[in-house]
């Protein structure tokens, strides 16, 4: 027994660590699936060595980007941010972190206990699945799946249901205002979200998001799109920040009349869930536009330029796809920010307005256009298939 | 038959009635959503709106330099408060050491919640007029609502930007805040001899007394039921 | 993810699963509890189409499913409750009705399981890859013999009539128009 679990270690072991950077000529994802079909000890550890990645990542970019946020936040109001704990405030999330791991964790007295322990489970759950196939590098993918559009859509779909039920069991009227404002907008948003990302299904031609980010080797989506990406782009962005509710649609957690929203009643480790959750998918949202419009980890190539694209590609090989999906999606995540900290917050009427009668006309209107650019073939570079 | 003349349709908004009110409203404010605009009008402004938002944040962002935020324990040397802060009160006494405070007590009356108490000498020996003896004032219930500052009509309190004024017993808290007792700055110079002056000018120190809140003795304070603080 | 014993113990993983949730979701007294069992009996029916390699069928069943109609049930409870969301104990003509339309199904289900033989799936099944999507869509879109067009469309009709009729319901009316 304990010869057979040492092989199936080092099998899973090296199938992870073994060059997956250098040659990946075997994705993240098959090694996996061998992985798991391998044998009972394969599976078992695979999940377990998947788990312990899996939070390590999440815990570790939930630091990172709340940190971010902070002194982001702080410059743009004539601020600094933290800047006590460690030089500049770094270890501050850290701080915060353990801090929160030992706060009490408080249950309210008549609310449905279960349900209020699973909801902030059920959310951060929802966000690694998500996380799950967000393409980092070629081969560096969790789950490539086939339907991998629909994946993302009803994964994302989830997360309404941690909300939802957070906000119900705390038997508190403001939890559940936000709660029902929460899933009302996310329900609406995602409507938005995902036209947006079938135009470019529609350009691609394909649900895999590998062979979505290939067949921008000629140029991206979107400046090949004809503007119709571009639309879809705005679409996208408008969207997500409703999705993550953030500032301009952050009425769930509308400090000034709902105290927090739904995790008003939370406190310590759980309220944490919640926290990581919002940040982690503040990243993914951003990982799966950079996916989408801006080439995933391909580099910044222009049309025909030989001498400007291989001054693009002279990074090791190693090292561009980290690179160019790094700063892409290190881009998007301050452009994100930038409108958490300007933008007043909006009312629930012009919000479900916004939704219902500006942005999904426009979304329905530009799928309708991208169907005709694609039948049409007026692609902006000629692609190469 | 006969062609009825067709009724003008408006196509503008009707303005509306206001009856009598009429002379009594205030024209809207120029807004987007006040004046008649096209669609197209009504876009472009909301996207100038949007990114003129933006670019502010974004030059905030880009200039280190217009942070506003004070690095307290560092900067302590070189902190200046704002001239409107309201740290601590204190009566102003001119180059010679000399306040201008004439006892009038309004400050007194007029303090809502009597953390001022005012005592003077009734008739000072030698301009034969009432003199400050103790201007007794008490941070632990001051609301520094600036209300003395204001109604001073001699002008001699100030509220000054020291805001360091924690101390680990309240009775710290009851300040004395005249340096001498006995008259004004005016009434002494008035008096032809300097050595009488001087004589006036009984020195007192910071915290003379009397000790709030039943509190016993402390740091050589006498007690509050000390009926007149002896000179130490 | 089609044989050996990994995909087994996942099969009874989401069976048991599946079946125990299902028991939460009827004995359930809070209704809430019972939504979100619901959406345990949907993911676990969804991860049992996924053992058998049915991706999309699986994507479909969580985005539709869970992403849809439990979150409106869920609107429903949250919205239409009166402060307790305890079910009160139900009437005997109640529970006879129920009795009767539950067996009724039972029987039927039954019935169609004695009835139809499952042929244990040959090589050549199992060869044949389920994640095709284009294929689906094509078999969807076709209007030749064994194309899904006619059944499309009037699902589609079916949908617009529902949203317009929502729309009609949901539209402020004129005092006027009574």
């Amino acid at each position: 027994m304990a010869d057979a679990l040492l092989n199936q270690l080092s099998l899973t072991l090296s199938v992870h660590t073994s060059d997956v950077f250098v040659a990946p000529a075997m994705s993240l994802a098959d090694r996996a699936s061998r992985a798991l079909e391998s044998g009972v000890w394969g599976a078992v550890l695979y999940i377990v060595i998947g788990l312990v990645a899996v939070l390590t990542a999440v815990s570790v970019l939930g630091l990172v980007m709340s940190y971010i946020e902070r002194k982001v936040a702080g410059h743009f109001q004539c601020r600094l941010g933290p800047m006590r704990v460690g030089p500049h405030g770094v270890l501050q999330s850290l701080a915060d972190g353990i801090k929160l791991l030992f706060k009490e964790g408080i249950e309210p007295g008549h609310g449905d206990k279960v349900i209020f322990i699973g909801a902030p489970i059920f959310s951060i759950t929802a966000t690694i699945l998500l996380l799950a196939i967000v393409p980092l590098a070629p081969g560096i993918q969790v789950v490539d799946m086939n339907v991998g559009v629909v994946y993302i859509a009803a994964v994302s779909g989830l997360g309404v249901m941690g909300i939802l039920m957070g906000g119900w069991s705390s038997n508190n009227k403001w939890s559940l205002l936000g709660a029902m404002r929460a899933g009302a907008q996310m329900i609406s948003y995602e409507v938005s979200l995902t036209i947006a990302l079938l135009v470019v299904v529609l350009f691609s031609g394909t649900l895999k998001v590998s062979e979505i980010i290939e067949s921008q080797q000629q140029g991206w989506w979107i400046w090949r799109g004809h503007g119709v990406a571009i639309v879809a782009f705005c679409l996208y962005v408008i969207a997500s920040t409703a999705e993550l509710n953030r500032t301009p649609f952050d009425l769930p957690e509308g400090e000034s009349e709902l105290t927090g929203g739904y995790h008003t009643e939370y406190s310590g480790l759980r309220f944490s869930f919640f926290f990581l959750a919002e940040f982690a998918n503040l990243f993914v949202f951003s990982a799966l536009a950079v996916t989408f419009f801006f080439g995933g980890w391909l580099p910044f190539h222009v049309g025909n330029y030989e001498g400007f694209n291989s001054v693009m590609d002279l990074l090791p090989p190693v090292i561009s796809p980290m690179f160019w999906f790094g700063s892409k999606c290190a881009t998007l995540i301050f452009i994100l920010m930038w409108f958490r900290w300007t933008f007043p917050r909006l009312r629930m009427d012009q919000l479900m307005r916004l939704e219902w009668k500006v942005l999904l006309p426009i979304g329905f209107a530009n799928l309708i256009l991208a169907a005709t650019v694609v039948l049409t073939g007026l692609y902006f570079f000629p692609s190469a298939t | 038959m006969t062609t009825t003349t067709p009724v003008p349709t408006e196509t503008e908004c009707p303005p509306i009635d206001f009856g009598e009110l009429k002379s009594e409203c205030v024209a809207p404010r120029p807004s987007i959503m006040g004046q008649k605009r096209g669609l197209r009008s009504i876009l472009w402004l909301s996207f100038k709106g949007i990114v003129r938002g933006l670019l502010t944040t974004l030059s905030y962002f880009r200039r280190p330099s217009t942070v506003v935020t004070q690095q307290y324990p560092e900067n302590r040397e070189t902190l200046e408060m704002f001239e409107r802060y309201r740290g601590r009160l204190s009566l102003i006494h001119n180059e010679e050491g000399e306040h201008g405070c004439t006892a009038c007590q309004i400050c007194e009356r007029l303090c809502p919640n009597a953390s001022i108490i005012i005592t003077k000498d009734k008739k000072n020996e030698a301009t034969g007029k009432p003199a400050l003896d103790q201007f007794i004032w008490r941070q632990d219930t001051c609301t520094f609502c600036n209300i003395c500052v204001l109604v001073c009509p001699f002008d001699t309190l100030e509220m000054t930007g020291d805001f360091e004024s924690s101390v680990y017993d309240r009775r710290l808290l009851v300040f004395n805040l005249n340096e001498y007792a006995g008259p004004t700055a005016g009434q002494l110079d008035k008096l032809e001899d300097d050595e009488l002056a001087k004589a006036q000018m009984k020195p007192m120190k910071k915290y003379q007394g009397p000790v709030p809140m039943c509190g016993g003795e402390m740091d050589g304070i006498p007690k509050l039921d000390v009926e007149k603080p002896t000179d130490v | 993810m089609y044989d050996g014993t990994v995909a087994t113990l996942f099969f009874y993983f989401f069976a048991v699963a599946s079946i125990a949730l299902a028991l939460g979701v009827v004995l359930g007294r809070r209704l809430l509890r019972s939504a979100v069992c619901l959406i345990g009996v949907l993911g676990s029916s969804a991860g049992l189409t996924l053992v058998l390699g049915f991706e999309f069928i699986a994507g479909i069943q969580v985005l539709v499913f869970i992403g849809g109609i439990v979150v409106l049930l869920l609107f429903a409870i949250m919205m239409t409750s009166e402060g307790h969301t305890f079910e009160q104990r139900p009437s005997a003509a109640r529970r006879v009705m129920g009795g009767v339309v539950a067996t009724a199904f039972f029987v039927v289900t039954l019935s169609v399981y004695v009835h139809t033989d499952f042929p244990p799936a040959t090589a050549e099944d199992l060869a044949v890859s389920h994640e095709d999507v284009h294929a689906i869509g094509r078999k969807l879109l076709s209007n030749e013999r064994d194309g899904y067009i006619v059944p499309f469309e009037v699902i589609s009709l079916l949908l617009l009539a529902a949203l317009i009729g929502g729309i009609v319901i949901a539209r402020k009316h004129d005092p006027e128009d009574t």
